[in-house]
């Protein structure tokens, strides 16, 4: 997976494309598939469009849309209301700041660099989820969820570095 | 940051004006993020209601999405139902016959019981009317525990009230929008269910901790529990009736004792909101008083509303 430079010309439709996708796989993300279990452990689907898009095309997915869908996540799924927008902002950051060593890496290596935001997330998630809950959570659901996110990317990634390439077209 | 490669005079000046206004969106929504949560944890009722409005916006949209879902897991549902037709056939055959003679003891004693009844002038309870709703979502994370269903105060749905599947109890609503509701499920962490063992009425607590089996907590001393007990609602508290099915000891391990609910929890697609008229310990302004549903029910399948017996 080639990285290509970031083209400064874009229409409103391609602009909008990182923001959409993030945005459909947040509702997606709550959608009952009849699957026994799956609920808990829902891969964290905005942490990988958020991921992929920060690498490829951060001008296209600006703080305060992660933020935005980071709430409504939160808003629709019952967690701790400001947790996933603040998580989801300091990988953006992170990931930005790194963003000259991943680009133009090969996939293997972005793979690691996205299962290590997703072990950063799950432990905030974790930790914040224990402070507002006054306990301290049972942490399997958190790691059986991490392991998917994680699992789940390649997957992801390929389907938005298609769209990409068909924007790009 | 800087992105661009072209290196136009202009980019000179604005790059560095935007990368400062992007630290500064950065902390700013950071900041947010937390005196979101801080909020949050001080003032619940308010995230309560913002989380009631986009629930209720995004009703529609998640509903849409729900059906093709739900229709292709059915078209699953059918392929395997056929692969097992004869054995099910089979089985259904046996539990068939056993249930005939079940049918013939609740018939005796439902004459026993309203003969009884009679004898002592007993007055029955408030009446029950139910409503079922489809599940337009679910918790999609490891924090808790919920299902959103598509009924809301439109509907005559109202907080603390309790809801179940077919087979048991799943739960009670927890937060009411025009058009949707949260079900706290009762194996949510925070979800606290008085019970009592069916037969010999020792009282418990229901108490989820995000797995799913429950656990039966404040357990009298002297109860003896034993696996595949049933457990039932207790009444106490007043926000369940007494007697609902709830499920079965599942394990006894030292003082921890697990319940293997009857409802079949993960895989839910339609339940039953029921209002058995009863205020329980929320406060009066919680609990607004039911009235006739507003919303015309023109679905036959999907919602049904009336008194039950």
């Amino acid at each position: 997976m080639k990285a290509k430079p970031v083209e400064p010309v874009d229409g409103i439709g391609q602009r909008l494309v990182p923001a959409a996708f993030t945005l459909v796989l947040a509702i997606l993300s709550v959608i009952p598939l009849g699957i026994p279990g799956y609920a808990q452990v829902t891969p964290n689907f905005v942490l990988m469009s958020i991921y992929y898009w920060t690498i490829y095309r951060p001008d296209h997915l600006p703080y305060l849309v992660v933020f935005l869908i980071g709430l409504l996540v939160d808003l629709l799924t019952f967690g701790p209301p400001g947790a996933t927008p603040f998580a989801l902002l300091i990988v953006r950051a992170t990931v930005l700041s790194q963003r000259k060593f991943f680009v133009g890496k090969n996939f293997p290596i972005l793979w690691w660099g996205f299962a290590l935001a997703t072990v950063a997330v799950t432990v905030l998630m974790w930790g914040i989820g224990g402070l507002y809950g006054g306990r301290v959570l049972d942490p399997r659901s958190y790691i059986f969820q991490a392991v998917l996110t994680a699992a789940c990317y390649p997957g992801l990634s390929w389907l938005f570095s298609r769209v990409q390439r068909g924007l790009a077209r | 940051m800087a992105v661009k490669s072209r290196s136009a005079p202009v980019s000179h000046l604005v790059a560095p004006l935007k990368s400062a206004a992007q630290r500064f969106a950065y902390s700013a929504l950071v900041l947010l993020s937390v005196a979101i949560m801080v909020i949050g944890r001080a003032d619940g009722t308010l995230v309560e209601h913002v989380r009631t409005k986009t629930n209720d916006m995004l009703a529609p949209v998640l509903e849409a999405v729900t059906q093709p879902v739900a229709a292709v897991t059915a078209v699953a549902g059918h392929v395997r139902a056929l692969a097992e037709l004869y054995r099910e056939n089979e089985r259904l055959k046996t539990e068939n016959t056993a249930l005939l003679q079940w049918q013939q003891v609740a018939r005796r004693l439902d004459n026993e019981n309203s003969g009884l009844r009679t004898l002592l002038n007993y007055q029955p309870e408030g009446s029950t009317w139910f409503i079922t709703g489809r599940v337009i979502g679910t918790s999609g994370g490891a924090y808790s525990r919920n299902l959103l269903i598509n009924r809301g105060t439109l509907d005559s749905v109202a907080k603390g009230q309790a809801v179940a599947s077919g087979t048991g109890l799943v739960g009670r609503v927890t937060e009411v929008g025009d058009r949707a509701a949260r079900v706290l499920m009762i194996t949510d962490l925070n979800s606290r269910i008085p019970v009592a063992i069916d037969g010999n009425h020792d009282r418990a607590i229901l108490a989820g901790d995000n797995t799913d089996r429950p656990q039966l907590a404040y357990v009298g001393p002297h109860t003896k529990i034993n696996i595949g007990d049933r457990i039932v609602t207790s009444g106490d508290g007043g926000v369940f009736p007494p007697g609902m099915p709830v499920g079965t000891i599942a394990s006894v391990d030292g003082g921890l004792i697990r319940v293997e609910p009857f409802a079949d929890l993960s895989r839910i697609e339609f339940l039953r909101v029921v209002d058995f008229g009863l205020a329980g310990v929320l406060p009066p302004e919680a609990v607004p008083q039911p009235k006739a549903p507003k919303r015309a029910k023109g679905d036959p399948g999907k919602s049904e509303a009336g008194p039950t017996p």
